[in-house]
């Protein structure tokens, strides 16, 4: 097949952009642990949640230095525990399970941003390095009052 | 050529459009209506809901504009380069299908006005609609597969009464665009058949969530490669004619369309980045694969400027851009598509940030997506079929375009440009503050974040508006178009320029190229969905949140 | 018409005997600008990624 050799140069720097593109995204997803949600697929019996440890009972709490363990809920329509709140500098390691249908868990201004599925564990974790009251939401929608579904962390 | 279009077909093709600008019309007042809502100025009636209004119109728009236009579309240009008419049997096939699928639209658009079915046209499980919404959805896939089957039949036929011929470039990309159809609605006929409907009907308990999804997206992704091949058909084949040039490059347009085929499918799970039940080596995988699709759009790219470039030096054009100037831009069959394809460019940039791996963090379920799509399918490729009908509703009905119709296209090709960029840039905007998608008004108790978001939430209001306008007004243009005077218009379908290499013969090895498709598919697929089918976790009984 | 075209002139299709190129020097620029843009706001999100992490 026949290119014109301008159309092999574009294409050229075209596919090696994507690449380069790629090899930066590869790098941090499985270098720097920078990658999307879950390395680990972990199960849970979605009609099961609220006697299922450690989901019968939400919860934050300190785990570490600096380090906290949000173990959370979601469902139709809000979060449990609310309200939660941390020091600042806190990493917070935050644990999430739906007792019903789909549902989102997303911080504005950070890169928390995963999906809550019922029957799984979405784990996420931020470094909370300035104070105020974050906003917690559910950005998938999940019924008539999914744009109620919020709750919010305050790190002081 | 054929000067007058065969009037049995042209029937079958503008069934088919009407009906599109039908959905769109009414798609058209819920968008605006929600867009009012979620800028916080109005209120709905008690009896009306947000999420039923968007779920029209996501319904309506993504999946019934879109489709009844591609099928009348295609249907007309299989008619027109190759024979000069439908083939009894893809005839019958077509309205056979259009019956099926405009069936399917009654019952579910009913199913949604009864607020039965308040799912959104991602209908995630374990969300549960009416049966009778995932049977109405089955009708349409089942219309629509039916109608692909005639263009495979009218092609197969012409390649054996046209021996050691090339096939015409119209008919080729017809066949790969259907063909793309085919295989990626048989993830979604799996969901809705094996999982939704006996959980829906209550014959079995469960469903497996994960599963669906990623059968869904299966779908979902080579849906958008559906939507856009068709507005890449018209950029490559019709628009060379109109301005009065060459195509760049037979061969070149048939690979980048053999490469869609490839590289649409196997990328679904890029759709699902931030959810928990895939490994994110598999995630990974198909980001990469979903790099490749980036590559024929680069191609089409080059061979797109290339066209008007060598046009404009044909015309005598100077200089590095000289061209430019030579376009058509008062000739709307030219200057609709021409907008189309200059906002395909930032909707790309938007897709490959989107595809991101993890990145897409920054933007995943936020009013960005909203502002992507309505970049991609809602301006690149409904601007491109706005542009269509000025010469398609003239060739079939056997009338000529007014410049005074003419005109009214170039003011309803700009309203939609400013409505979108306000819409959209706002939505893009937004999005990057936090703002999700898919969420009636709420200040989130006048949380500071949100409030932030709110002018821009007016804003894309206001972009609503101004493209409902657009609507009515291109409404106003079909239905005019049909009282234009008699006259004869000839269907632009372009050459290829005579400097061109032929086209290898390779290109139209189907076994080769729906071999590699498959193999792609399940080197990209098999793994993760046997982890889905293997794990043990319970299925999730149905819930009705709305 | 091009669809006359049989399959005895398509193998010399890779050979470099082909027909002289046309100066496509507006469609090069035009094709790395668009090239450009994509880097840059790619660039611009990715930044973004990497200051709310």
């Amino acid at each position: 097949m026949h290119m014109h050799r301008l159309e092999k140069v574009w294409l050229s720097i075209g596919v090696s952009m994507l690449a380069v593109f790629l090899l930066i995204l590869g790098v941090m997803t499985f270098g720097q642990g920078m990658a999307p949600p879950n390395k680990h697929v972990n199960h849970i019996d979605p009609t099961k949640v609220s006697e299922t440890a450690p989901f019968d009972q939400p919860q934050i709490k300190q785990i570490g230095d600096n380090e906290y363990e949000a173990v959370m809920v979601a469902y139709a329509f809000g979060y449990d525990p609310t309200p939660m709140e941390v020091p600042v500098g806190s990493k917070v390691n935050f644990k999430v399970t739906s007792s019903d249908v789909v549902h989102g868990f997303q911080i504005p201004k950070t890169n928390v941003n995963v999906m809550v599925t019922p029957g799984e564990i979405s784990e996420v974790s931020h470094t909370f390095d300035k104070p105020g009251e974050y906003l917690i939401i559910c950005n998938e929608y999940c019924g008539i009052s999914h744009e109620m579904m919020k709750t919010t962390l305050v790190v002081k | 050529m054929n000067t007058t279009f065969d009037r049995k077909d042209g029937r079958l093709v503008l069934a088919h459009i009407f009906f599109a600008f039908g959905a769109l019309l009414i798609g058209g007042i819920a968008g605006m209506l929600q867009g009012m809502v979620k800028g916080g100025t109005i209120t709905l009636p008690a009896n009306i809901g947000y999420y039923e209004l968007l779920t029209a119109h996501g319904v309506l728009m993504a999946l019934i504009f879109t489709t009844y236009f591609i099928i009348g579309f295609l249907y007309s240009g299989v008619s027109q380069s190759m024979g000069g008419s439908l083939l009894p049997l893809t005839k019958r096939l077509g309205w056979i299908g259009y019956i099926l699928m405009s069936i399917g639209t009654l019952i579910g658009v009913v199913v949604i006005l009864l607020g039965k079915a308040s799912v959104l046209y991602t209908f995630y499980a374990p969300m549960k609609a009416s049966p009778y919404f995932y049977i109405a959805l089955a009708l349409v896939v089942i219309g629509s597969w039916l109608s692909g089957f005639g263009i495979f039949y009218h092609y197969a036929k012409w390649r054996k009464s046209n021996k050691g011929k090339l096939s015409p470039l119209f008919g080729f990309m017809s066949v790969i665009t259907m063909l793309l159809w085919q295989i990626a609605t048989i993830g979604v006929a799996l969901e809705v058949v094996v999982q939704l409907i006996p959980w829906s009907f209550g014959w079995v308990d469960t469903i497996n969530v994960v599963l669906s999804r990623t059968l869904f997206w299966f779908f979902g992704h080579p849906l958008v490669y559906f939507w856009l091949l068709p507005a890449y058909m018209c950029w490559y084949v019709i628009i060379p004619k109109i301005i009065g040039g060459k195509i760049f490059s037979d061969s070149l347009a048939r690979m980048s369309f053999i490469l869609f085929l490839f590289f649409s499918i196997p990328v679904g799970l890029h759709h699902q980045l931030m959810e928990p039940g895939v490994n994110h080596f598999w995630k990974y995988l198909q980001v990469t694969l979903t790099f490749m699709v980036v590559i024929p759009s680069l191609m089409t790219a080059f061979s797109l400027f290339a066209t008007f470039e060598l046009n404009g030096r044909s015309k005598g054009a100077k200089g590095l851009f000289g061209w430019v100037k030579v376009l058509p831009w008062g000739d709307v069959r030219f200057f609709a598509p021409f907008m189309g394809m200059l906002i395909f460019i930032p909707a790309g940039a938007g897709g490959l940030i989107n595809a991101s791996n993890q990145m897409n963090a920054v933007v995943h379920n936020t009013l960005w997506v909203t502002g992507h799509f309505h970049l991609t399918v809602a301006t690149s490729v409904a601007l491109t079929f706005f542009g269509i009908i000025y010469w398609l509703i003239p060739v079939i009905t056997g009338r000529v375009l007014t410049p005074r119709m003419n005109r009214l296209g170039i003011i309803q090709t700009l309203i939609w440009c400013i409505g979108m960029f306000i819409m959209s840039g706002s939505m893009h905007t937004v999005g990057l503050l936090g703002s999700p998608r898919r969420t009636a008004y709420n200040t989130y108790d006048d949380h500071p974040d949100a409030i932030l978001w709110m002018p821009y939430h007016v804003a894309m209001a206001v972009g609503g508006i101004i493209l409902f306008i657009g609507v009515l007004l291109i409404i106003y243009n079909l239905i005019s178009m049909m009282r234009a005077p008699k006259g004869n218009t000839e269907y632009p379908i372009g050459e290829v320029a005579e400097e061109a290499a032929p086209t290898p013969r390779y290109m139209e090895n189907w076994k080769l190229w729906i071999t590699i498709t498959v193999i792609l598919i399940l080197v990209a697929y098999t793994i993760p969905i046997l982890d889905m089918l293997n794990n043990s976790t319970p299925g999730s009984p149905g819930y009705v949140t709305w | 018409m091009r669809d006359d075209r049989t399959a005895e002139n398509s193998h010399d299709s890779s050979s470099v005997s082909a027909p002289k190129e046309e100066s496509l020097k507006g469609t090069f620029v035009s094709v790395l600008l668009l090239g450009a843009f994509l880097l840059l706001t790619w660039l611009g999100i990715f930044i973004l990624f990497i200051s709310r992490d």
